[in-house]
């Protein structure tokens, strides 16, 4: 990251600005940079066919077309389920994983997937604790389907979810002894964020979800464990139960904050320091339209902010993002059982997240430990027997998009994967690992692993 | 032009290796020695050869493989014409229309033409090299395609610049040459190829001088007299057992015990054959209804000691009874096993470890059979004839249907006692099931209900699933719903299986099993895989198989049902593959076949 851009500051940026439709101009234009930076941040990264088709598009549409998913997304999702449905009869939550990178590789709705994860991180539950398979499908199910829908029904469902209900010891709330983990979580870390409720309201929310249990594997409603008792929570009172006690919440004004501060972090920038008069306007976007998620995404992705210097290159990719766009961006499929196991070894296991924080994301991806299994990760990838790009060999796909010339593979590389320009002394390392003697389609995959290892790659 | 470029350096590619390939058989006589009278290959090849492999006659072979029904079957599949279609395929055969064109003949005749009439080929333990020693009748012809692949290879050599491939190295007056890591040379009617210049000069010098070889040895001369002859296999391989073991041994591989009892179960007998046994052949034979290989080795009764009695019967005549009759049947093996007494020599058997793990399980499972003492009571309440069969499920209850389908498993034996045994067997499976339900329950799995069923002459002690959410239970396709276990007791059987369905089935079948062959011919052990059946278990579960090729091939759906359409398709050429083990007063012999489906 160059110095310029380290110091810049989003506490001086002016939020109308920030927000205002993404206009091209000279000093920002609407190129190949400009779509693969929308591509992976709204997916995990674009082949040359789709930068191609994006490129066509004027940017407002490039946004309207990754949130209206792709031709055929219905069955394709439809496919996913079975897939995923066939993994889960011998119970292994480890099964999981491997069909949901298989659909983040290859699915028309990138977006789609993208939010899932982020819900993912969001309502962090983990099959460490919850143990059934089919309980973590059914939540993973439940995400994508209110990824892009209203926030307050989506957190009325992961409220009835049995593997949220499990993971949070809700199974055991009883009138007797509310257990107070959900309760806490969901105004601390799902709605509201600290200093926006009392313990006051943490005992009293508890109350409200007292006999939300599960039963063969089912949210059951137990009203004999159910206290019916006048509660007080947030400053307003009355015989609240459950999914009164969500609304109630949900409105809280923090509550649009708390989510437009996650979604930027998310898309646009590990900054910590967003001040709230940037976070604001995306708040109201919420707030206008009933909290639906795709009216502050659509803002987001089509902003100047967004495809600002503020935001190019401004994030850590994760494991996920760094595997799943290293396949898209190439045409790759390769063997997701053993992707899965090697993702495990990055210290992100889908549907094991570390605890109900989640993922911390950011900086914290990347140590001295994980920068080794990232690069790990990527020979992997490059590595594994059923490993194709293309359908083919790394050297057939550079074959078929003409770049027999090193300088021309490393160029497209770095435009396809990376977010920040390559130094021309490294430039020139990869063009000489690349025009180095010996079999062709080794010394390519080298040449991405030793791309890998840079700084410049762990960028998104 | 980019298409032209490619398939230009896809032609070169191809070029050399086809032409290195038959460059094999391209011999370069330049100094031929006296004409001696033909020697056998046996008799070139020396006396420390650890693998000999015969092919009488390699047009037969050629013609058996090429000319086999299954050929038209896999060139009508799809994946054929693709695999056909590709510009390296079409490249390949530009490449050898240009050799054949250049030989005057297609390539079967040149490689018929070359080893016409015997194929051998042998690894030594001495110099650690293999060769090749083709016979051909036709000396002129074979010199025609040495010939034409010579000028082919030298041809593409100066194209490239590179040097000339040959590299002449003479021995004692015989013109040898080196091409890559191989030499060859021509000795007579003989062609040589090897890997080893030891190995080269040594057959050279039985050639010109005779002495003691393979064909000099006595265990040799033993195999050969068990040889089939010419006409009745398409290959011929031995190996003198007895120089594998001194080699295992000096290098303290070699084990005459498992140390596990299913691997002492499955391989014991042959172990013990193994540890004394001169030498081994082997015999494949193939026409159009079926491929075998029959290994067979000497063997003497006096060779097992008495703790294996178990396993071939106390005067080496135990055969495995004749498989039961059922439904859909996958699988079968039967064999003779006295696990009673196995487990009573234990203390020969296996090693300190395994013998401490049995003597738990004695008393861990002696708790299941009201404190009967596992071994002496239990297992030596059976007779020795053993079989296992499995069976393909059909699911009646459509609510409790697995995803993935399962065949049933059972595990058929015969009591020795059945009035005093039966009771005891049906009280420890209902303990069983008792015992699964509680572990079950504890981990949220569906209960299972024991019902006793007359079936027949006998009984059925079936379970089934508690079910009461019958939505519930079909979204979760649990694999436990293959699972239902049962007892069936008829007669003097005692049968475990993991359906209810297969027990039913076999307890009704009871007594219809084919009569057994007379026990001469009947077999150590016997096992048979249904094709047809596997193909119909492998259909049940295609979308799981179509799910797991994507996973683990990255491949998309329409590829994954090509990859597994020609899987199911492949196992409808097959009808059944067997093994069969047979032990006589001098020999044991293994036989493995694979039939083919009818037309």
């Amino acid at each position: 990251m160059s110095d310029s851009v380290a110091r810049l500051s989003l506490t001086k940026v002016d939020p109308a600005w920030a927000w205002s439709p993404f206009a091209a101009s000279e000093t920002a234009p609407w190129n190949r940079a400009a779509a693969a930076h929308l591509h992976r941040r709204a997916g995990f990264a674009a082949s040359f066919a789709e930068l191609d088709r994006t490129l066509k598009l004027a940017p407002v549409e490039a946004v309207d077309r990754l949130l209206a998913g792709g031709e055929s997304s219905g069955e394709f999702n439809q496919q996913m389920d079975d897939m995923a449905a066939s993994t889960t009869s011998n119970n292994q939550p480890e099964s999981l994983a491997p069909s949901w990178l298989f659909r983040m590789v290859r699915t028309p709705f990138p977006l789609l997937e993208k939010l899932t994860l982020f819900w993912h991180g969001h309502f962090a539950c983990g099959a460490d604790k919850v143990t059934e398979t089919r309980m973590m499908l059914d939540q993973n199910n439940l995400l994508r389907r209110g990824a892009l829908g209203p926030f307050g029904q989506l957190t009325q469902d992961i409220a009835r979810d049995a593997a949220m209900l499990v993971y949070l010891d809700s199974a055991t709330n009883r009138k007797a002894h509310p257990n107070e983990n959900f309760a806490r979580e969901l105004m601390e870390l799902f709605c509201l964020g600290v200093g926006n409720y009392t313990e006051r309201d943490v005992q009293e929310l508890a109350r409200c979800f007292t006999g939300w249990e599960v039963s063969r594997n089912m949210f059951r409603f137990n009203d004999q464990q159910h206290d019916f008792g006048s509660k007080t929570i947030l400053g307003k009172s009355g015989v609240f139960d459950g999914g009164d006690a969500i609304k109630i919440v949900v409105k809280q004004p923090a509550a649009a904050r708390f989510i437009a501060a996650k979604l930027v972090r998310f898309f646009v920038t590990d900054d910590p320091d967003v001040p709230d008069s940037l976070i604001e306007p995306l708040a109201v976007i919420l707030r206008e339209n009933d909290f639906v998620i795709s009216h502050a995404v659509r803002r987001l992705l089509h902003s100047q902010l967004f495809f600002s210097p503020y935001a190019v290159g401004r994030k850590i990719r994760s494991p996920v993002e760094l595997a799943v766009g290293l396949l898209r961006a190439l045409d790759g499929g390769t063997n997701f059982q053993t992707l899965a196991a090697a993702l495990r070894e990055t210290n992100q296991s889908l549907f094991f997240p570390p605890s109900v924080k989640g993922w911390d994301g950011g900086r914290t991806w990347i140590n001295s430990s994980t920068l080794v299994s990232r690069a790990n990760l990527v020979r992997h990838v490059i590595r594994d027997a059923q490993s194709k790009f293309g359908g083919g060999t790394l050297a057939g796909w550079a074959d078929r998009h003409q770049l027999q010339q090193p300088e021309k593979f490393v160029d497209a590389l770095a435009e396809l994967l990376l977010a920040a320009p390559l130094p021309s002394e490294v430039r020139a390392q990869l063009i000489a690992l690349a025009a180095a003697p010996g079999d062709r389609n080794r010394q390519l995959g080298e040449l991405l692993h030793a791309m890998s290892t840079l700084p410049e790659f762990q960028l998104n | 032009m980019r298409f032209w470029h490619r398939a230009f350096w896809n032609v070169i590619v191809l070029a050399s290796t086809v032409a290195t390939c038959l460059s094999a058989y391209a011999v370069p006589r330049v100094a031929a020695p006296p004409a001696k009278p033909s020697q056998a290959a046996a008799e070139l090849l020396p006396g420390s050869t650890l693998v000999y492999l015969e092919i009488p006659h390699a047009k037969l072979l050629l013609s058996a493989l090429l000319e086999h029904p299954l050929r038209a079957k896999i060139e009508a599949t799809d994946e054929f014409k693709q695999a056909t279609s590709t510009s390296e395929y079409l490249g390949f055969q530009f490449v050898l229309r240009i050799v054949e064109s250049s030989l005057g003949m297609d390539w079967r005749k040149a490689i018929e033409s070359c080893s016409d009439d015997e194929l051998v080929i042998g690894y030594d333990l001495k110099t650690q090299g293999a060769v090749l020693l083709a016979k051909c009748h036709d000396e002129a012809l074979r010199d025609k395609v040495r010939d034409g692949v010579m000028k082919l290879v030298r041809g593409d050599a100066a194209n490239k610049g590179e040097a000339d491939p040959y590299t002449p190295d003479p021995y004692r007056g015989l013109t040898a040459y080196k091409v890559n890591q191989g030499r060859f040379a021509t000795l007579g009617a003989w062609l040589l190829l090897t890997n080893n210049t030891d190995l080269g000069k040594v057959v050279i010098d039985h050639y010109l001088d005779g002495g003691d070889s393979l064909a000099t040895e006595p265990s040799f001369i033993a195999a050969r007299k068990t040889s089939p002859g010419d006409d009745a296999a398409l290959a011929w391989a031995y190996t003198p057992v007895a120089s594998l073991r001194e080699m295992a041994i000096r290098e303290h591989k070699w084990k005459s015990q498992a140390d596990n009892p299913l691997a002492e179960l499955l391989v014991g007998g042959i172990l013990s054959t193994l540890d004394k046994t001169p030498y081994a052949t082997a015999n494949l034979s193939i026409d159009k209804h079926r491929a075998k290989i029959e290994i067979t080795a000497p063997r003497q009764a006096a060779w097992s000691s008495p703790a294996r009695d178990y396993y071939f019967g106390a005067n080496g005549q135990g055969t495995a009874p004749a498989p039961s009759a059922a439904k859909n049947a996958l699988a079968s093996v039967t064999a003779y096993r006295d696990l009673g007494k196995m487990w009573a020599a234990a203390a020969e058997l296996f090693d300190d470890e395994t013998q401490q793990k049995l003597a738990k399980a004695d008393t861990d499972l002696g708790g299941f059979f009201q404190g009967q003492e596992f071994g002496r009571d239990v297992l030596g309440a059976m007779t020795p004839e053993i079989e296992i069969v499995a069976a393909r499920q059909t699911f009646a209850n459509p609510t409790a249907e697995p995803l993935i389908k399962l065949p049933g498993v059972a595990l058929v034996m015969h009591l020795k006692d059945p009035a005093k045994m039966q009771p005891h067997m049906q009280a420890s499976f209902q303990s069983l099931v008792g015992f699964t339900n509680v572990l079950g329950s504890q981990q949220g799995a569906p209960q299972l209900l024991a019902e006793t069923e007359k079936v027949g002459n006998g009984k059925v002690v079936g379970t089934t699933y508690l079910l009461d959410d019958a939505e519930k239970v079909k979204k979760s396709g649990r694999i436990n719903y293959n699972f239902t276990p049962s007892l069936g007791l008829v007669g003097d059987k005692f049968i475990l299986s993991s359906t209810r369905g297969l027990a039913m089935d076999l307890v009704e079948g009871a007594g219809k099993a084919a009569e057994p062959p007379s026990s001469a011919s009947r077999p150590n052990t016997s096992a048979a895989i249904n094709l047809r059946i596997l193909h119909d278990i492998l259909k049940d579960n295609r979308a799981q198989l179509i799910s797991q090729n994507m996973l683990e091939k990255g491949h998309d759906k329409p590829q994954a049902e090509r990859e597994v359409k020609l899987l199911l398709a492949a196992l409808t050429w097959l009808h059944q593959a067997t093994l069969q083990l047979h032990a006589d007063a001098s020999s044991l012999k293994l036989e493995l076949a694979v039939q083919m489906a009818d037309e």
